[in-house]
């Protein structure tokens, strides 16, 4: 019995060393996404056969509210292991450049994308983007009763039965800090409150806004296009709106896509964020998960919303993500106080 | 085993897993080079020391219920008359192979379905049904080894003079006391270690503001300071494992010639066959129902998109777990020996210190100190991935060994080296094969945990290597739910498939050494 657990534990130290001699490619890029996987792994497998180079991803969780990748970001920043951060939103690639574990990287391949969605150091180029809508359940809200605005969600007619993801992740917190900059402090505040009084439910995630609609546990829900359609295309009841077209416009969230600071592979790094940037990206991401592109010209096709057709709230993102920061204390105590 | 070659190990696993998290720990009393306890300070605040409460009552609730559950389930397996006990002893263990996020999902799904309202669902009361579930079958797996370990002599011996009640609480329940304590103290620490089953049910605890101050906020030292109060936790409850241990006399196994015993009730099967049937139904079949349900609305073709989405992980994660499994079988053995063979008490409260951090600081500590260029050979390689295994559960093997050795006499090992056996073969002809069944369990439930880890390898595991978890979590996000619980599904009958037939290799082992015996 003895030499069988001899033998055994032989085995696996051997197999130890066979695995922990893993060799690196000098012609490879690693790339960390906070962008949903089913999304961005056909783009960056694309990348991978078009441009010959070895991609090296690591992909975030729902789990961890797409935050993991970041912190790994931040702690790594002494010896980056990273090349390329492709984020869902702009937030976190403002706080890698606070951080100053970006670099600026001015692409040839993003004039055709407005100055407004790139980082004016040039730390971060916007490509695809998302917007911010209200997703409802279309068996459960009349119709002559479908908000139309972010402040009727705050109507008697919707207590208990609005749902929004937890304010301090992600694209809920930035599309609350856009609305504190939209409405000013006071305002955005009155407002916060009168949701709490309204017994607004605080789901977990995006993601569980849009279960919690689609299964109709609530009314309606704020979310992002991506969940939206995704929940369309699985036969969900739900109907959309871009809230706000009569005031502060709808939120528009860019993908935005970093050049890590002392990357081991940077000549690499930038051939990647050419790419990701590009017009065919864009398309394919239109087409994948609707996310409208930013670049002129580029074709949208069927059933995806265009910018040119949904007011879009002004928004400065990089004023916005210091609004963030501002504002988290009291975002924290607002959850805190609601739980 | 020879005092050096463990004094080494213990040098090396101090190095490899302890200083991490020392240096992160010291280093969250620093702010610009200068001691700043601020942190540490403001933990003596109303919110998180409600949170702190909140925390304790939860793991408090679920330790006690899943180790009364367990303790019931280790005896239907082990000294009831119940049919096709192999069969249960699998099934049993499934809750521990779902991800416990997803075996939440699964719960709230179906208390939708049952129109229970959400103040009801996403509650305290549900936190602890869940968790509780998820670990009644890490009890049950200690319980069954304490139990089979029994002298059967001994039940023998009390049961010509009283009823099979008054030998259950004055034999049995003292012999395996250690179990009870093992279990009780495992199971609170990995329940107030828990993230995702209270952050999905919205239950604010310490570790979802942990969670908080490290994501929302990167406050990397206030997240180390909360995290240390859990470590703090954890040794109070060592301490108190400890004074209640100190005065129990280890009745102890005499070798081969024991066997369990099982006990004198009538023979009726049905009433532990449906006691069996009843859990089974409650904490497996109906997660499970909710994903085949889920996974089936998407079609056949969504199980063929999950097996390629998969396919690669499955082959790599399967040689992880297995290798991970047996470093820590390994040296959970060598740390059990330490502390019972040579009352080395310290070694619980550094493996305490490793199991005990919440996964997320683990990673951070980890990227910490081995990224370096210097260090690049372990940080950038799957080494990574089993120093992070090695530093999550040694623990839990170290205890279900440490039981089982307890419980060996000594005068085993003492009359082999009286006979002039050395350190080497006294370990290998005396305690090792009286340790195999031990072993196993150590090594089936490293092998668990390891294929299921994902809090602290998704911040370090090299990019480019497949995982089976961080696979499921990171298509997850906006992928259909029936592609998730397709994928689940899958991961299950994989893993079980692997647990039955190691299982049943072990069988054959077994059956092949006693037939040696038998013939010797």
């Amino acid at each position: 019995m003895s030499r069988c657990i001899f033998i055994l534990f032989l085995l696996t130290i051997s197999a130890f060393l066979f695995l922990s001699c893993s060799t690196q490619s000098s012609d490879e890029v690693v790339i960390y996404t906070s962008v949903d996987q089913v999304f961005a792994e056909p783009i960056l497998k694309d990348l991978q056969q078009e441009t010959g180079i070895t991609v090296k991803a690591v992909f975030d969780t729902e789990e961890t509210k797409s935050t993991g990748v970041l912190n790994r970001l931040i702690a790594e920043a002494a010896n980056p292991q990273c090349d390329v951060f492709w984020s869902g939103d702009p937030v976190r690639a403002n706080v890698l450049k606070q951080k100053g574990i970006s670099e600026p990287y001015q692409s040839k391949v993003a004039e055709g994308i407005p100055a407004y969605f790139i980082d004016h150091d040039k730390h971060w180029t916007g490509f695809s983007s998302r917007a911010r809508v209200l997703i409802y359940n279309k068996n459960l809200v009349p119709s002559d009763k479908i908000p139309s605005s972010l402040l009727d969600l705050t109507k008697e007619e919707y207590k208990g039965k609005v749902a929004i993801a937890n304010p301090l992740f992600g694209t809920t917190s930035f599309h609350i800090a856009a609305i504190f900059s939209a409405l000013g402090d006071e305002k955005a505040k009155k407002w916060l409150s009168d949701l709490k009084a309204n017994n607004v439910i605080i789901a977990t995630s995006n993601g569980d806004v849009k279960k919690r609609v689609s299964n109709g546990e609530i009314w309606c829900g704020l979310t992002d296009t991506d969940d939206a359609n995704e929940a369309i295309k699985e036969g969900a009841p739900v109907g959309i709106v871009f809230l706000g077209q009569s005031d502060i416009g709808a939120l528009i969230i860019p993908n935005t896509v970093s050049l890590i600071k002392n990357s081991p592979n940077g000549v690499n790094a930038k051939k990647a964020i050419d790419y990701l940037i590009s017009k065919e990206t864009q398309l394919k991401l239109a087409k994948s998960c609707a996310q409208m592109p930013l670049s002129k010209g580029v074709e949208v096709p069927q059933g995806v919303f265009s910018l040119d057709k949904v007011k879009a709230m002004q928004v400065n993102y990089d004023q916005t993500s210091k609004k963030l920061e501002e504002i988290q204390n009291y975002l924290k105590e607002w959850v805190e106080n609601n739980s | 085993m020879k005092r050096t070659y463990l004094i080494v190990l213990s040098l090396i696993f101090i190095a490899l897993a302890i200083l991490p998290l020392l240096s992160l720990l010291f280093g969250s009393l620093f702010r610009e080079c200068t001691i700043n306890l601020d942190n540490y300070i403001g933990l003596i605040q109303g919110r998180t020391l409600q949170l702190l409460l909140q925390s304790i009552l939860i793991g408090v609730a679920v330790c006690f219920l899943s180790t009364i559950l367990g303790l019931g389930f280790g005896f239907l397996l082990i000294k009831s008359h119940l049919p096709n006990k192999a069969l249960f002893k699998v099934l049993l263990l499934i809750p521990l192979l779902l991800p416990s996020y997803i075996t939440a999902v699964a719960w709230v799904d179906f208390f939708v379905f049952l129109g229970i309202s959400s103040a009801w669902i996403y509650s305290r009361v549900t936190a602890i049904f869940v968790l509780t579930l998820i670990y009644t079958p890490l009890a049950v797996l200690i319980f069954s080894a304490a139990l089979q370990n029994i002298n059967a002599g001994l039940e023998g011996a009390a049961l010509l003079i009283t009823n099979y009640r008054k030998v259950f609480f004055t034999i049995i329940l003292p012999l395996i006391k250690p179990a009870v304590f093992s279990s009780l103290l495992l199971i609170f620490i990995l329940s107030i270690s828990e993230f995702s089953v209270p952050a999905f049910l919205s239950v604010d605890v310490l570790t979802t503001d942990i969670f908080i101050q490290f994501s929302a906020f990167y406050n990397y030292n206030v997240a180390i300071a909360q995290s240390s109060l859990l470590i703090l936790l954890c040794v109070i409850g060592l301490i108190i494992e400890r004074k209640l241990l100190a005065d129990t006399p280890f009745l102890t196994v005499t070798g081969k010639s024991h066997h369990s015993r099982l006990a004198p009730v009538p023979q009726a099967t049905y009433v532990p066959l449906a006691l069996a049937i009843g859990y089974v139904l409650f904490s497996i079949i109906i997660p499970l129902a909710v994903l085949i349900a889920q996974s089936l609305a998407g079609g056949r073709e969504n199980f063929y998109k999950a097996l390629s989405y998969l396919w690669v992980e499955l082959g790599q994660s399967l040689l992880f777990a297995i290798t991970g499994a047996a470093i820590i079988a390994f040296v959970g053995f060598s740390f059990a020996y330490l502390k019972a063979r040579r009352s080395y008490g310290w070694i619980d409260f550094m493996l305490m210190l490793t199991f005990a951090i919440p996964s997320v600081v683990a990673g951070i500590a980890l990227i910490n100190y081995y990224n370096t260029p210097f260090s690049n050979f372990i940080y950038a390689t799957p080494a990574i991935i089993f120093i992070a295994y090695l530093m999550r559960f040694v623990l839990v093997a170290e205890r279900i060994l440490n039981n089982r050795l307890i419980q060996l006499p000594q005068s085993l090992e003492h009359a082999a080296s009286i006979c002039g056996a050395g350190n080497y073969l006294t370990l290998r002809k005396i305690t090792l094969p009286l340790m195999s069944e031990a072993l196993m369990g150590a090594f089936i439930i490293s092998f668990i945990f390891c294929i299921g880890e994902l809090g602290t390898i998704i911040m370090v595991y090299p990019p480019g290597t497949a995982l089976l978890p961080i696979k499921i979590f990171t298509i997850m996000a906006n992928a259909p739910q029936s592609l998730t619980s397709a994928m689940c599904l899958i991961v299950l009958l994989f893993t079980t498939s692997v647990l039955g037939g190691i299982l049943g290799l072990w069988q054959l082992i077994k059956r092949a050494r006693f037939m040696v015996y038998d013939g010797s």
